[in-house]
């Protein structure tokens, strides 16, 4: 029958992945959507992993079935997985599916889902699958139907998920946040499984020992204490093969006995009845009429996989029991070795009764060794061997008590939250327990189990060992007998007590001369510099490392008394030495030591004082180590030195860089005085260039326009103005352009012989030509050479505008006198003038160009004229000096070097 | 309409020419040599216009129109600087003191009417 539904179940798996892949080609055309172009991966290696978590991936599958109208349950012949529409990150699953509408769709469509792949905890499962889910019908197939499978093969699953279904019975189950969560089980073993409903209250309860098949999602995954092997969509996929009853207890009665030799049916319920010898937490011994059962409580959210600690550390409240109950007990027998330490597990039990004073079955280790007394509580007799304590896991300790008894050992064991609670118990103690026994199994021998710390009494020493202590002490009573009966012995004994002191007074000597022989090669292989003093000061004693600092002979050496040394006496040493000598331990600063040798040297050295006092507490010696630091006064030296020379450098280099700072802003100071008198020069050039134009313009412009109305002499001195205005433009072009060059440098001094006298006389002679005689110019020589070295032209520049300024500022026919003198190297020349004068105020400017005195009113003239002579003198190295009086006349007096 | 000109000028040429060019034109042209004597003979004369250098001994241009702006009789009268003085910062200043014109030499007749004749009618 199963193989048949098989047979369909490959099928018609066949045939829904042929119609995916025809309808995933449709929807592809018609449906191009960002969110579908996710890439497309089986549901096998969705679970299996190989897809990557957080990736977007899209699924294609039959629908089986939507779980709470937002996980799909989708199937593609490779395997099955639950996918979430909306965000798990939400508590609600009604906020979590929001903005996630799902189309219309029926189990069986074929769908097609892109979501973001998560390890999925929800449903009290943890399952692989994707949240964030878009589905979208895309074709109808046939809706798959459930492997049938067995629960063990179930279990085995890893990294996939199926959609199976099984039946099995009900052991109990647990009601959860919005499912239930049953524990059911076969003949060979049990599982959970999560039914979702959204109506818990509609459950029945009365399914102990029920038959029901459940279908679902087989999660496969490694699951936690809270999860569930399988998911089971609702309540429509569990069915009722066969009605249980309302309680627990109340199943087919079997005797322990029975139950212990394994005889009652695998898989059903089954009670017993029994008194709880022996509790290890969810573990009970129970003995029975005829014999005594290990009993493990039924817990429908553990796993008997799982670490012990975690299992049952949500199970809530054990049933508080104590020993000496009597108990009612149902539970189930499997058959796998899963469950062989256990004669009934998943059990329920309750209290019928109590019974005092529960007595131990006195037996011994032999009997327990031969398989008596499986899970009963026995009482033996043994000798301790060893007591070992160890830390297990969650801080539990555990107890380790190994026993013999009549050549047989066993170990017992007794966990606890101490260390150690054995105190009182000596290994090879004879000692009383009290446990119970454990069975053995293919993993662990048989032991005891110790329930309790004083379940262990100790008889103290073991007999055993009692007796061999007596051998022991046997022995040397007679030994001693032996020797009192005889005196022979007795001299012997004191000749070989003799005999052991003199071998022990030598090795006493030998350690001594060793002692000696160590702390002398200590002393004078010391690396440090050692003297030993006497209370007087005189050296007693030094080592090598002294011969090498101080250059000086044995001879020398003990004749040094460090109180007396004049250098230590004069640099102040002594009286820090001298502290040394009264009981302190002294550090001596380094003093300037003087040092024989080639050549002889100072070395700087300090030292370290400190009494030595004998048992009476009197000073018997002072010790000294040396400290030289002559090298690190060098290096000091040194790098003082350089220093100082660094510093030197530094503040010449400073220097410089100051000096050249302050020339710069002086340079630059001048480039800028510079610039500002160019650019001044040129602004007074164009105005007086614009002066006279404007004149020329006017009067060109009144002979133009007004040619009619003017008369003949205005006509005619228009004209005049225009062509004065020409020359006067004229002569300021040459001066500037002179002044220019002399600015260029072009202007330069070329000394060449030239007679002073008759050159002055040109130049008078030019003046007068060019003024019309205004004046009478005389010339006035005096001693003055035929030949003198000088330039001519420069010269020519000094005398003419000098001479004609004279002639222009006096009044006509006044006369001007220029006189020229030869004083050694030197030739001087005058020209006075008995004109306007210079007033005060205008003295200062005098050489400035383009100032022209305030008082020369209409009389035509550059303001270049001085400009130009004070250039001309400067650059053949003379100098002019300026006498006036306003009104009365002026001198100027040039004086100029014969060059030779 | 004859009108009242004043020109300040100490240079005696160009002073003399640009009062005959306005005599020609109709005007009455009253001189100055320089900018106290310039100033008398405007509170004196009440003329229409004055034309005024600015480089002058004495009392420059820019001394003389202050000196015009302090008198309230004359503050309305129209002030036109004619000058040598040609760089921008030189027309700027002038006309920053309250010119109503500032005229460069050489100035052409027909500028110097133009200018004359716009400030006479205001």
């Amino acid at each position: 029958m199963k193989k048949i539904r098989q047979l369909i179940w490959g099928q018609q798996c066949l045939r829904a992945l042929l119609l995916i892949v025809t309808a995933s080609a449709a929807s592809a055309q018609t449906m191009p959507d960002d969110i579908f172009a996710a890439p497309l991966v089986t549901i096998k290696d969705l679970n299996a992993r190989k897809t990557g978590l957080d990736r977007r991936v899209r699924l294609r599958g039959a629908l089986i079935t939507i779980m709470e109208s937002r996980t799909l349950i989708l199937h593609d012949g490779s395997g099955a997985a639950a996918v979430l529409a909306g965000d798990p990150a939400s508590a609600s699953p009604e906020v979590a599916g929001r903005g996630v509408p799902l189309p219309p769709m029926q189990p069986g469509d074929v769908i097609e889902a892109a979501g973001e792949v998560v390890d999925q905890t929800d449903y009290n499962a943890k399952f692989l699958g994707m949240v964030r889910c878009h589905a979208r019908v895309v074709g109808r197939g046939a809706v798959p139907e459930p492997e049938e499978v067995s629960l063990e093969t179930f279990l085995a699953y890893r990294d996939e998920a199926r959609w199976v279904t099984f039946e099995a019975v009900v052991h109990a189950w647990m009601l959860q946040a919005s499912a239930m969560t049953y524990a059911a089980g076969d003949d060979r073993t049990w599982t959970t499984v999560s039914v979702r409903s959204p109506d818990l209250a509609a459950f029945p309860k009365n399914l102990f020992g029920a038959r029901l098949r459940f279908t679902g999602l087989a999660t496969g995954l490694a699951i936690n204490f809270r999860g569930a092997d399988m998911i089971v969509p609702g309540p429509a996929f569990v069915e009722l093969v066969k009605p249980g009853r309302d309680s627990p207890f109340g199943a087919p009665f079997h005797p322990a006995s029975e139950i212990a030799a394994g005889r009652a049916p695998k898989g059903e319920p089954v009670s017993t009845k029994g008194v709880l010898v022996g509790q290890e937490r969810t573990v009970l011994y129970i003995r029975g009429e005829d014999a005594s059962l290990c009993v493990s409580l039924q817990q429908p959210w553990a796993r008997p996989g799982n670490p012990p600690g975690i299992a049952y550390a949500d199970c809530g409240p054990l049933p508080a029991l104590k020993i000496g109950d009597e108990l009612e007990v149902s539970g189930h027998q499997f058959t796998t070795e899963r469950y062989e330490p256990f004669d009934l597990a998943s059990a329920s039990v309750r209290v019928t009764g109590h019974r005092e004073n529960i007595e131990p079955v006195e037996t011994t280790l032999a009997r327990i060794a031969a398989g008596g007394h499986t899970s009963d509580l026995v009482k033996v007799r043994a000798r301790l061997l060893s007591l070992q304590a160890a830390r297990e896991k969650e801080g539990k300790w555990r107890a380790t008590l190994l026993l013999a008894s009549e050549g047989r050992r066993m170990t017992a064991v007794h966990q606890s939250a101490a260390p150690h609670s054995f105190e009182t118990l000596n290994e090879g103690d004879d000692v009383i327990i009290q446990a119970v026994v454990d069975r053995a199994t293919s993993t662990s021998p048989r032991l005891l189990w110790i329930l309790k710390p004083s379940d262990v009494e100790s008889l103290g020493v073991s007999f055993e060992v009692v007796t061999r202590r007596l051998r022991l002490w046997g022995g040397i009573a007679l030994a001693v007998f032996g020797i009192l009966g005889g005196w022979v012995l007795l001299l012997r004994r004191t000749q070989l007590r003799q005999a052991r002191m003199t071998a022990e007074l030598k090795t006493a000597k030998d350690a001594a001369q060793a002692s000696e022989r160590r702390w002398k090669l200590l002393f004078e292989q010391s690396p440090l510099s050692v003297q030993i003093f006497a209370p007087d000061g005189r050296t007693k004693l030094f080592n090598d490392a002294w011969r090498r600092l101080f250059r000086l002979s044995d001879e020398q050496g003990l004749a040094f008394n460090v109180l007396q040394a004049p250098d230590l006496i004069e640099s102040g040493a002594v009286n820090h030495i001298r502290r040394a000598f009264e009981g302190k331990v002294v550090q001596v600063p380094p003093v300037p030591f003087p040092v024989p040798g080639d050549p002889p040297e100072t070395r700087w050295i300090g030292g370290l004082l400190y009494p030595l006092k004998n048992e009476a507490g009197e000073i018997s010696e002072v010790v000294v180590i040396h400290h030289d630091i002559t090298e690190m006064k060098r290096a000091e030296q040194a790098m003082l030195e350089i220093n100082q020379t660094l510093e030197k450098r530094v503040n010449e280099r400073t220097g410089e860089l100051q000096r050249a700072q302050s020339e710069l802003r002086r340079a630059l100071e001048q480039e800028r005085e510079l610039g500002e008198l160019k650019s001044r020069f040129v602004t007074m050039v164009s105005h007086e260039f614009r002066t006279p134009l404007g004149i020329i313009m006017s009067a060109v412009e009144l002979l133009q326009h007004y040619s009619d109305r003017l008369p003949e002499d205005e006509k005619k001195r228009q004209l005049q103005e225009i062509q004065s205005s020409t020359k006067h433009m004229g002569g300021l072009m040459e001066q500037v352009l002179l002044l220019g060059r002399a600015e260029a440098g072009k202007l330069t001094c070329k000394p060449a012989p030239l007679d002073l006298a008759a050159f002055a006389e040109r130049v008078i002679d030019e003046t007068q030509s060019i003024t019309s005689g205004k004046c009478r110019v005389t010339l006035d020589t005096e001693a003055v050479p035929a030949s003198s070295n000088v330039d001519e032209s420069l010269l020519r520049h000094i005398l003419s505008n000098l001479v004609a300024n004279a002639v222009k500022y006096s009044p006509e026919g006044s006369e001007v006198t220029l006189r020229v003198r030869c004083r050694g190297p030197q030739a001087v020349f005058e020209v006075s003038d008995r004109g306007i004068g210079i007033p005060e105020k205008d003295r200062a400017r005098l050489f400035e160009a383009f100032h022209r005195c305030s008082n020369v009113g209409d009389t035509p003239g550059t303001g270049l004229g001085l400009v130009i002579v004070k250039r001309c003198v400067e650059l053949h190295g003379g100098s002019i000096e300026v006498a006036s009086e306003p009104g009365l006349g002026s001198t100027f007096t040039v004086r100029i070097p014969i060059l030779n | 309409m004859p009108r009242k000109i004043l020109i300040i000028e100490d240079q005696a040429t160009m002073r003399r020419n640009v009062a005959l060019m306005l005599q020609l034109e109709g005007h009455t042209a009253l001189t100055a040599a320089n900018g106290i004597e310039g100033i008398e003979t405007a509170r004196r004369e009440r003329p229409d216009l004055i034309l005024c250098d600015v480089m002058m001994p004495e009392m420059d241009g820019h001394a003389v129109l202050r000196a015009l702006h302090e008198d309230e009789t004359l503050r309305g009268t129209p002030f036109v600087f004619l000058t040598a003085k040609g760089d921008k910062s030189d027309v700027s200043e002038g006309l920053g003191l309250g010119a109503d014109a500032y005229l460069t030499k050489p100035v052409s007749r027909e500028d110097l009417l133009s200018t004359v004749n716009e400030h006479l009618k205001s």
